[in-house]
């Protein structure tokens, strides 16, 4: 699944470390969502959400074929 | 790696060299240490054994409850993929002792090895997949 991690991370200016503290994931778990190599769990998707203030919808770009 | 993980990892790994060391016990206590005969100490060091090996299994548990989702599915998958060649393999290694196909005895610690050697490759191959 893409998404828009990275992107947002970065306008945060957080680093995967951080984010991974704020998230309550390791730092592996934040890089492997951010090279589109591992999908989160719904939990994880939400705090993300909270965090950017944004819907999980705008954060992680679901396609069928995923 | 946080402190309740490293804490989490030394127990861990006591607990699974104490067994071990009690396995070994277990197996050449009634041979070099004590007589064949004293089944008491036999049966005790057998107990310990199994205590140790519960308190093992309970802190491998424990390591899985800490790790988060991602740490979660690597070693969730590692452990299908062993299960499943242990099995697979492991039936085979028997049968071939029955039809005389083994020139050796199929020993229990033949599968120990080949299971941690599968879970070892199968950590390896899913860590390089997502991490």
């Amino acid at each position: 699944m893409k998404n828009k991690l990275q992107e947002l991370r970065k306008n945060r200016k957080l680093t995967q470390e951080q984010l991974a503290e704020i998230i309550g994931v390791s730092r592996q778990t934040i890089n492997a969502i951010e090279k589109d190599k591992f999908d989160p769990s719904l939990p994880t998707a939400f705090r993300m959400a909270q965090l950017f203030e944004k819907k999980i919808e705008d954060i992680f770009l679901f396609n069928d074929k995923d | 790696m946080t402190n309740e993980r490293k804490k989490i990892t030394v127990i861990l790994a006591v607990a699974t060299w104490t067994w071990v060391g009690s396995t070994a016990l277990t197996s050449f206590g009634p041979r070099f240490i004590w007589s064949e005969d004293n089944y008491n100490l036999s049966a005790l060091s057998l107990l310990l054994n199994v205590i140790l090996g519960l308190w093992m299994v309970i802190s491998l548990r424990r390591l899985f409850l800490n790790f988060d989702e991602l740490e979660l599915k690597i070693h969730l998958d590692s452990l299908a993929i062993t299960l499943g060649l242990s099995v697979v393999f492991g039936m085979g290694f028997n049968i071939s002792e029955q039809i005389g196909l083994l020139p050796f005895k199929a020993d229990i610690s033949a599968l120990i090895m080949f299971m941690s050697l599968c879970y070892w490759f199968s950590l390896m191959i899913n860590r390089r997949r997502y991490l």
